[in-house]
């Protein structure tokens, strides 16, 4: 049954990620995006992460898309003809994504990964809250300097200082 | 345990699975019921019952991008805040502490923002 | 209280937010100076407790995914070094160019917090977030001149390529933790110890994905290829910011990876590393012989040098681990020197090699200090790249790989050409430079009349490094002791 799940979880993620990279309209692969992220957070689920899931709904699948749909609205509207997204090094890109892909999953299947155990527990917030304030207190703290210096650097590179010119954006 | 915690998500599964048919189930019965006579005015946008001047997608202000960041950085936050309350009250003093600095921290920036003047809508 | 361990990252973080809050409340723009002065006095505070904790020599101690030993001050002590200079530098530079000083030096005060805690890292979580602490600031860092085109577009493929970077290596470290459970470095030995390699690739995959995050951070071929537009497009103390402390702390982090958690597959990763070594040197020199400009030959030169430092792990024994040491301190000291010269020299100007000409007749003490900073980056004895260089050829020679120190000779006398092509511009009769290029010489005509009124902090920079490495030149013997105690310190079972 769970394998079921998974696997249904896995095209719904699939698909929306291959209709995010292959769509014209940015609008488009934005809203796919969504869908794949969501999928992912089933997949969280599936693997008893019930607090990562949470995080992704409301991190990704709600904070970051939003901030993605606000990027293409800061862009101007492309008028006419949109140039293709196509690159003369294309092929050799395909080809060395397939190598990569054939490589890594041949030595996933390959590996004798040493724990094949079932979780004992779900990972509720309360095990993952007693270890993060606990044992984890630096890198929590960490991440709100990181947070902050986003901040600071979303100031200084998105908005207007007194001294700069005119003509930029 | 686990069965349990399964069980308790297949809700979740059944509602989106519902939402979803209904949707597709809608749109058809609509297409199927509903008389097709397309005319030019009927496939304009809809503005009100207004005639739509320029074109749909116009130009934000950069100034807008700031609250988006804003808002996913204390989305973060409050992302920190569940294990937290859950936790608080065996842990005591220690994690106050803690999530005060954190907060603080992340403070810093919205005070700096402000006083920036970015936070000012135009 | 444990926390009296990270004191000298707490007065970084302390000072960069006062700074911010500082920076909100001095209205006038002829204030901001003393922002720079904040900092300044920041790190001296913090190299002064770094100091007092590497003299009482106290035993490792863990706290917080965090190992504090004295391998983690030296390195800590050659970081705040390099950004004490950095902010001098900028102090001047930026009186006219940025609008955002507040920001920039609390950007760089932030980064170095970063770079602090991931040199003390011996966590693969507390490692990766303080690695991105140490990366978002010099992203922004690298794009603050937002009048300057090649500003952004430095700012935008560092920023690119950096992330790309980090999520190749967090996908390796994930791999790594699902074999082993564990995430802090010794229990990633234990179980590594127990594991055969040859029945699971994917360990040696997952470890090239890992050190293909470092080798972008430090710079090593042919993860190199955001240097030249990155170097060239960032002011010139970002870039010289840049090239030193993030390598620094790249570097040290990378050791203590290397010597703890991978420490059982040191056959795998050694193989490896003789590879980037040969390859960024060669590349590095052989592309630097080409370039016109300054910053961007620079930054080759420092790809070279990356080739040099990467020998040592290669060997990877005491030796050469402090070897290295010893040389990413010249190396700091030395680059920071030359970055700190051609900002006092050229500003606002394309940087082009031609812009140096005649400047002895201008500038004696500048064109001194190149020189003396040109000929330690090639290693000619007495000065300080010469120890190093000794240093690094014989632990790789007493490692048993003549051949590659061979490599490593050769690749140096490569390099004698473009080094001396800059002294040859600077020391080489003004007429000279007017002939070859008569267009280039014009754009620096405004900047020579300047040049007698370098401001006193940006001399200062250049003096300091200066004086640093001539005592270097002379006493060489506490530095290497320096750098063998900081080795010695690591708790590998490597050393035995």
């Amino acid at each position: 049954m769970q394998l079921v799940i998974f696997f249904v979880l896995a095209a719904i993620t699939t698909v929306a990620g291959i209709i995010m990279v292959s769509a014209d309209n940015i609008a488009r692969s934005i809203y796919s995006h969504v869908l794949a992220l969501l999928g992912i957070a089933g997949i969280y689920l599936l693997l008893y992460a019930e607090f990562m899931a949470g995080v992704q709904v409301l991190v990704y699948a709600g904070g970051v898309s939003i901030m993605l749909l606000f990027a293409l609205m800061l862009t101007k509207p492309a008028k006419g003809v949109i140039r293709a997204l196509d690159h003369p090094r294309r092929v050799p890109a395909f080809i060395t994504a397939v190598v990569l892909f054939g490589l890594l999953s041949f030595s996933i299947f390959q590996a004798k990964w040493p724990l094949k155990v079932e979780p004992s527990r779900v990972m509720t917030p309360e095990v993952i809250g007693k270890s993060m304030f606990a044992d984890y207190v630096l890198p929590f703290e960490i991440v709100s300097v990181i947070l902050l210096v986003a901040l600071i650097g979303a100031v200084v590179i998105g908005v207007k200082g007194r001294e700069d010119t005119d003509d930029e954006e | 345990m686990i069965q349990q915690y399964l069980h308790a998500y297949s809700y979740i599964a059944i509602f989106a699975l519902v939402g979803l048919l209904y949707v597709v189930v809608v749109l058809t019965v609509s297409r199927l019921l509903a008389p097709h006579r397309p005319s030019k005015e009927k496939s304009h946008p809809y503005e009100c019952g207004l005639v739509p001047v320029g074109e749909p997608w116009g130009q934000l202000n950069i100034r807008y991008y700031v609250f988006a960041l804003l808002f996913v950085l204390f989305d973060v936050e409050t992302v920190f805040m569940y294990p937290w309350a859950v936790v608080f009250r065996d842990m005591g003093w220690s994690a106050f502490l803690e999530m005060f600095s954190f907060i603080v921290i992340i403070a810093l920036g919205l005070i700096y923002a402000w006083k920036k003047n970015v936070l000012r809508w135009v | 209280m444990e926390f009296t361990l990270i004191i000298p990252e707490i007065i970084v973080f302390l000072t960069a937010t006062a700074i911010l809050i500082l920076d909100l409340i001095l209205q006038q723009e002829k204030q901001k100076k003393l922002l720079g002065f904040a900092a300044e006095a920041g790190v001296i505070l913090a190299i002064a407790q770094l100091v007092r904790m590497f003299a009482l020599g106290q035993q490792a101690s863990s706290w917080g995914l965090l190992t504090i030993d004295t391998f983690g001050h030296v390195i800590k002590i050659i970081l705040l070094v390099s950004t004490g200079l950095v902010i001098l530098l900028s102090v001047d530079y930026f009186k006219t160019i940025i609008s955002r000083k507040g920001e920039y030096y609390c950007l760089i005060l932030f980064s170095v917090v970063g770079m602090m805690f991931m040199v003390s890292a011996d966590n693969f979580i507390s490692f990766f977030l303080s690695l991105q602490l140490t990366s978002i600031p010099l992203y922004i860092l690298s794009g603050i001149d937002k009048n300057d085109a090649r500003s952004n577009e430095a700012a935008y493929k560092y920023l690119m390529l950096g992330m790309l970077a980090s999520v190749v290596m967090l996908y390796g470290m994930t791999f790594i933790y699902g074999f082993t459970a564990a995430a802090n470095f010794e229990g990633i030995a234990r179980q590594l110890t127990s594991l055969d390699l040859h029945e699971n690739p994917i360990l040696l995959i997952a470890m090239i994905f890992i050190f293909a995050g470092f080798a972008f951070k430090v710079a090593a071929v042919p993860f190199h290829f955001w240097v030249p537009d990155t170097y060239e497009g960032a002011p010139t103390p970002v870039t010289s910011f840049l090239a030193t402390a993030p390598k620094v702390a790249g570097f040290a982090a990378l050791i203590r990876l290397l010597t703890i958690a991978f420490s059982p597959l040191i056959a795998q990763w050694r193989t490896l590393f003789i590879i980037l070594s040969i390859l960024s040197m060669s590349v590095g020199n052989i592309v630097a012989l080409s370039q016109t400009n300054i910053k961007r030959m620079l930054g080759f030169s420092s790809v070279a040098h990356v080739g040099y430092i990467l020998m040592a792990f290669a060997i990877a024994d005491q030796m050469a681990v402090s070897a290295a040491i010893f040389y990413l301190m010249i190396y700091g000291i030395v680059n920071i020197g030359t970055f700190a010269v051609i900002a006092s020299v050229m500003r606002g100007e394309d940087h082009q090699i031609q812009g140096l000409a005649g400047l002895s007749k201008r500038s004696p003490l500048m064109s001194l200090s190149v020189a003396v900073f040109m000929i330690s980056m090639i290693g000619i004895p007495p000065t300080p790249g010469f120890w190093g260089k000794f240093n690094l050829f014989a632990s790789v020679v007493n490692g048993g790989m003549t051949w590659l120190a061979v490599i490593g000779i050769i690749n140096s006398i490569i390099s004698v050409y473009y080094y001396i092509n800059v002294l040859r511009y600077v020391y080489g009769d003004q007429e000279i430079g007017n002939q070859q290029d008569k267009q280039a010489r014009r754009p620096a005509d405004p900047a020579a009349d300047g040049l007698n009124n370098i401001p006193c902090l940006m001399r200062l920079a250049v003096v300091i490094s200066l004086a640093l490495t001539i005592i270097i030149a002379t006493y060489p013997q506490p530095f290497i002791e320096l750098a063998k105690a900081a080795a010695v310190a690591l708790k590998t079972g490597l050393w035995l």
